[in-house]
């Protein structure tokens, strides 16, 4: 065990009633995905689409139910595995802060199902689109109850799965394939960071239970003074990681090439639920977020929204218009977090989730038509390629999908801040977060709140710019391909399954499901006082008024130049390029990441090469020197033999020849003996 | 049968064997039934010991402990005055072993499955497979280290035929490369092995010798030994046994392994020595940075089933003889060496993923993934913390079943097209639904995604290799465990890419692979890549159901090495 700090005790705690209810409302969308995964094509596509929406709709129902129920906090722990007598918990902490975002993410997917219902009929691949959703819906429940960091962990990179399989759903469209690889491995990347953050508390608390983290660190103060590092470095880590999941600068990339993927998908994951899980976290940790890294969150977030909301300005995909809108949002919650006014973050996530769902939904709607205009074509044997997310093809869509148009509008105005919308009281209460810190602060602090407001009059622009190349003037498809007028003359309003999402996401952009007052709000009055901050925040009249004064010229700037536009002409095409590009970022890591790691790569592969030559020299080594023992054995001891054998055949031919018949041969030796007879003779006697 | 079940478990297959000589068909494909079964068997015995097994603490210093064990004396050689050589017939089990009993006859079991499409020479094929089935838990079992060296040399011999006949194209290189690389290995343990046999004695097999003698006990040898009284005497009984062989009081104090000993060589002492000869040789196995070459070239020329095999286990048997022996015999020179044990660990996994990610061929690049995750188990090890140990023993584990999954779906595209080029495939999952979802689990497995079996392997050796680092004794710097998480994005991302390259994308092959042989995944096939992924799953889902079982011993491991060092 680690010696730096004495063993902490971590007590298990039983789940009550309350805990139970939440639990099952977590598994359920398990069982629907059991289910549906192995049964999923052998089933009517209906029954399919029903089920799951069925039990999306139990599931709302009961986390209603036990939002209103909920009384102060509950946590629950037991253990998940042990090793001897090291135990691994796992906890489950409900208050009003975890169900309201539980209702909120129900909520959201519910709408989502529904409208999926309509959307993704008949499309390929149906069968695993309810499954997969599942598994996000389950995961993203994971995140928002767990009290554990390890377990968050868990859900966490679940929901990354979840979405690689949702983005990647159309997996025949080289760009689904590539987005949703993209997504993964830049989250996965952020990921390393909440491993190094899980190590860091493993090794300093010996657990990851965030209630009990926050009880050392704010109890022992001597903790602190000491070991203000390792701490630091975790709470750093863990924003690290929300940088790949929320979608900061620079790791944001990946999520507008996201919206490659359905657009109900776009919707609840890309920006209502699943980059909103960063900020969750961040608000769920900040006690672990000391010394200069607030800060940092802070200036990461301007930049973002700042950088964001410039890219949204001239780009003509009416997704990735959304897409950059939320990340822009997103470092809208984040600098909020970062100067510490939890409940303005929070209460924004509340109302962006709500209104940027809508947005996405309704701009999916006409993208559903434009589709269905070239399904039409194709019926008629008329294959034309048509980019039905092209913004300048659009136009005119107001009188012919009215609805739509009204839910937008509604949507827009909340991203937008118009007052008696809810995002007028939330981005509010941000930015007067924003100043009442600034004015504390002082020096740079006030370039972050100007970067805000100008974000704010940006973010109008670009808004109104949608607006009206959506939604008003003419059909400028019409202008390239006049065939369409056919197809667009016959455009209705869509079913009903895509317009009441629509409509009730719409009209909870109205100020009064957040506040009986429409010009300052404390907190949601439903959301019961969750995060409601320790500081009173007064209320700064001229904020409001600021805004709004940036947002109303904004508007009225975007819509003298888009008003009558019928050519799009690239004026300052180096800029342009350089939002397409999203800031050069993704070629910047193509330079310092990428082709450094194919380098390396190459030459760990070299080196291997060089490994197996050098066995080979040796076994060539050991060849020679078996070939030398050869030679010595053949011509040496061989030799050796074959001469003592030679040799004595030598002798024995030498004396053999004289038996070979040769008659004075015979007479010499018979000479030679009987002579030596004679000598022998003589000599004995 | 429980007081043998052991011996049962490890000699089951000989039966079969001997079956397979008496069996003759026309039909060669009727000899697999006689592996499958066997292999069966023993998966069925596993898990009855596996369940029955009761995670006592495994002390390295007494018998009682070990609850299924068998010792009979094998073979005493005397040598006059150097005493006599005892070798015993000596199994036994703990948390360890367990763990590993349990995946060899799962992976061997998966093993047999994979060889039903044999046909060539096939009752040789089973034959040998089913002796590489006798020689493996034979190696996880025992406990004498003359017994465990006997099965570790003798899976070499099934390998190298089943590489050399049965394989690819550049078989025959292969197999003597794979052959030669690892006796090297086996050599220097041999060596070791030799060193440990003279400077040790085993007191209790000298008391029933002397027990007739009463006053003689265990102390009274060990005194003797230590006051130089019974040196050189014949009747000191030297063996290999490895619980005595954990207690340094059964070490000649003057012997080459001793305390008194100040022999050294090139500045290091013979026990460094010997710990860096017994280290290398089973890092060949493991295999880990910079001896892991013999990898790629044996798992790509390997007829599917061998590279289930190969990569299932016998990797892992590296892994279990360095915590099996290593670390207990030579507690302090690892301890002293962690710093560099933890350098090879965190240079494997990088470099492996390094090159895996410029592989075309699929099955190099699945190979060279498995170094990569056996470098974590090098980390855990570095780190000898109770959750690094274990993590490294569940990654060992857990990797076995993620790789036999891997090369089984390598071995379903190899089978139908013999092209494992991956630039020449795309868009598999139009042709092939089936196969890319288990693919895609597969795939995400072995990256460590959360709710698999890798991922608590992957956590748990990062939390403990954190741990030691900030531990007051830090055996490793901060910086390794937070430098091998990036071996974590690189995973994600060869994997990524080659889903995304070779199964996402419009469908198209290159021109030399017929479109016709694409056939998605039969019933059988199903069944077995199913199963292996619903393991993976249920053990990331619920480790302890293997933890409860391994967790004592592990800690009580932990414990004994930091008592020791």
């Amino acid at each position: 065990m680690n010696e730096l700090i004495p063993h902490i005790e971590v007590p298990l705690i039983p789940a009550d009633s309350i805990s139970m209810l939440a639990l099952s409302i977590f598994f359920m969308p398990i069982i629907t995905f059991m289910i549906l995964f192995f049964t999923g094509k052998h089933i009517l596509a209906s029954i399919r689409s029903w089920l799951a929406t069925g039990v999306m709709g139990a599931m709302f129902v009961l986390s209603l139910y036990l939002h209103i129920s909920i009384e102060g906090e509950h946590l629950s722990r037991w253990v998940w595995f042990e090793i001897g007598t090291i135990k691994f918990t796992t906890s489950m902490l409900l208050n009003s802060y975890s169900t309201t975002m539980m209702v909120i993410a129900t909520f959201v997917s519910l709408m989502v199902h529904l409208y999926s219902v309509e959307y993704m009929r008949e499309r390929r691949n149906h069968s695993k689109y309810f499954p997969y959703l599942a598994l996000f819906v389950s995961s993203m429940l994971g995140i928002i109850l767990s009290d554990n960091l390890l377990i968050t962990f868990i859900f966490w990179e679940l929901v990354g799965l979840a979405s690689f399989l949702l983005i990647g759903f159309w997996y025949e469209k080289d760009t689904s394939a590539a987005a949703a690889k993209k997504a993964f491995l830049y989250n996965k990347f952020a990921d390393l960071a909440f491993v190094i953050a899980i190590m860091i508390l493993s090794a300093v608390y010996g657990t990851t239970e965030i209630s009990i983290i926050k009880e050392q660190l704010n109890g022992s103060v001597a903790l602190q003074a000491s070991f203000i590092g390792l701490p630091l470095f975790a709470g750093l880590a863990i924003w690290f990681a929300t940088v790949g999941k929320s979608a900061q600068f620079p790791l944001y990339v990946w999520l507008p090439d996201a919206m490659a993927g359905p657009t109900p998908i776009s919707a609840l994951l890309h920006a209502a639920t699943m980059v909103a899980a960063g900020v969750f976290l961040l608000l769920k940790t900040s006690f672990l977020l000391l010394d200069w890294v607030p800060n940092l969150i802070t200036i990461t977030g301007c930049i973002t929204a700042l950088l964001a909301a410039l890219q949204a300005m001239r780009t003509f995909d009416s997704k990735k218009v959304l897409a950059f809108s939320t990340v822009s949002q997103l470092g809208y919650m984040m600098m909020a977090v970062g100067v510490g006014a939890n409940d303005a973050a929070f209460f924004h996530l509340a109302t962006h989730a709500f209104f940027k769902a809508c947005l996405f939904l309704s701009v999916g709607a006409v993208i559903h038509s434009m589709h269905h205009m070239q399904s039409h074509q194709f019926d008629h044997g008329q294959y034309k390629e048509l980019d039905t997310l092209d913004m300048r093809l659009m136009g005119g869509f107001r009188k012919k999908m009215p609805i739509t148009f009204v839910a937008y509008v509604l949507s827009y105005a909340a991203l937008i801040g118009l007052p008696f919308f809810s995002g007028f009281l939330s981005k509010d209460a941000i930015l007067g977060a924003l100043y009442d810190w600034a004015t504390v602060s002082g020096g740079w602090s006030w370039l972050v709140v100007t970067s805000a407001f100008i974000t704010v009059a940006l973010t109008a622009f670009y808004m109104t710019r949608q607006m009206i190349l959506i939604f008003f003037g003419e059909f400028r498809l019409l202008k390239t391909d006049i065939s369409y007028k056919k197809y667009f003359d016959h455009i209705t309003e869509s079913s009903w399954l895509i317009n009441v999402p629509l409509l009730v996401l719409g009209g909870l952009s109205f100020w009064f499901f957040f506040s009986w007052n429409p010009f300052h709000a404390q907190t949601g009055w439903w959301m019961k006082g969750a995060f409601v901050s320790p500081a009173h925040h007064e209320f700064h009249l001229f904020i409001p008024a600021v805004a709004s004064l940036f947002t109303f010229s904004a508007i009225a700037i975007a819509v003298k130049k888009y008003k009558a536009v019928d050519m799009f002409l690239d004026t300052r095409q180096s800029l342009t390029r350089l939002f397409a590009r999203n800031y050069y970022i993704e070629k910047g890591i193509k330079l310092l990441f990428i082709r450094p790691v194919f380098i390396i790569s190459n030459m760990c592969m070299a080196t291997d090469g060089f490994i197996n030559r050098a066995i080979h020299g040796k076994a060539y080594f050991f060849i020679v020197i078996a070939q030398l023992a050869d030679v010595f054995d053949r011509w040496v001891i061989d030799g050796l033999v074959h001469f003592v054998s030679g040799f004595i055949r030598f002798i024995g031919s030498f004396f053999r020849s004289y038996l070979k018949g040769n008659i004075q041969g015979y007479f010499y030796f018979t000479l030679i003996a009987f002579a030596l007879m004679l000598l022998w003779l003589g000599w004995y006697l | 049968m429980a007081a043998h079940l052991l011996s049962i478990l490890i000699f089951l297959p000989l039966l079969g064997v001997l079956g397979l000589l008496f069996i003759k068909s026309d039909d060669h494909r009727n000899y697999r039934w006689v592996s499958i079964l066997v292999t069966a068997l023993q998966l069925c015995l596993s898990i009855y010991l596996f369940v029955a097994f009761k995670p006592e603490y495994f002390q390295f210093h007494s018998y009682d402990s070990l609850v299924y064990m068998e010792k009979a004396n094998w073979f005493q050689l005397p040598l006059g005055n150097l005493g006599i050589l005892s070798v015993n017939y000596f199994l036994g089990i703990d948390g360890l072993s367990l763990s590993m009993i349990l995946l060899s006859s799962i992976v061997l079991f998966a093993g047999a499955c994979a060889s039903a499409n044999i046909t060539k020479q096939a009752k040789g094929y089973h034959a040998l497979y089913l002796l590489l089935c006798v020689s493996i838990p034979g190696c996880f079992l025992a406990l004498d280290l003359f017994l465990f060296f006997l099965f570790f040399e003798f899976m070499l011999l099934p390998m190298f035929f089943l590489i050399g006949i049965w394989g690819g194209v550049r078989r025959e290189y292969a197999s003597i490369k794979f052959f030669l690389y690892t006796l090297f290995g086996s050599i220097l343990i041999l060596i070791v092995f030799i060193v440990l046999f003279i400077s040790t004695y085993n007191p209790a097999e000298m008391m029933e010798y002397v027990a007739s003698n009463a006053g003689y006990t265990m102390q009274n040898i060990q005194e003797g030994i230590h006051s130089g009284e019974l040196i050189n005497n014949p009747s000191i009984i030297h063996s290999l046994d490895l619980i005595q062989l954990s207690n340094p009081v059964n070490y000649f104090p003057n012997g080459l392994l001793g305390e008194h000993n100040t022999l050294t060589l090139f500045g290091y002492s013979i026990r460094a020595w010997c710990f860096i000869a017994l280290l290398v040789g089973f890092l060949i196995k493991l295999p880990a940075f910079p001896f892991h070459t013999w990898l790629p070239d044996a798992h790509v020329e390997a007829p599917t089933a061998v590279s289930v095999v190969l990569a299932g286990i016998l990797l892992k048997i590296g892994g279990y003889g360095l915590i099996r022996i290593v670390w207990p015999l030579f507690p302090q020179e690892a301890a002293d060496a962690s710093w560099w044990i933890g350098l090879i660990g965190v240079v494997t996994i990088l470099y492996a993923a390094f090159v895996a990610l410029v592989q075309t061929d699929l099955k190099k690049m699945i190979a060279y993934s498995s170094v990569s995750h056996m470098g974590f188990v090098v980390l855990g090890l570095a780190a000898a913390t109770t959750e690094g140990i274990t993590g490294a023993v569940y990654q060992m584990f857990s990797h076995g079943l993620i790789s036999a999954l891997l090369f089984l779906l390598v071995g379903v595209l190899y089978d139908r097209t013999h092209d494992r080029m991956i630039p020449n495939y795309r868009g598999l999952i139009s042709k092939m639904p089936a196969y890319s979802v288990i693919v895609t689990i597969a795939f995400f497995a072995s990256l460590g995604l959360p709710g698999m079996s890798g991922f608590i392997a992957e956590i748990l050796i990062f939390i403990g290799a954190f741990q030691a680092a900030t531990s007051a004794t830090a055996p490793i710097p901060t910086w390794m465990p937070i430098v091998a998480t990036l071996g974590l994005l690189l995973s994600a991302a060869y994997y990524l890419w080659t889903l995304q390259r070779m199964f996402f994308g419009k469908f198209s092959t290159h021109i030399t692979v017929d479109r016709n042989l694409l056939t998605d995944i039969t019933l059988s096939e199903k069944v077995l890549l199913y199963t292996l992924s619903g393991l993976i799953v249920l053990f990331g889902l619920f480790p302890s159901i293997l933890l409860n079982k391994i967790g004592p011993s592990m800690q009580a491991w932990t414990e004994f090495f930091i008592s020791m060092k």
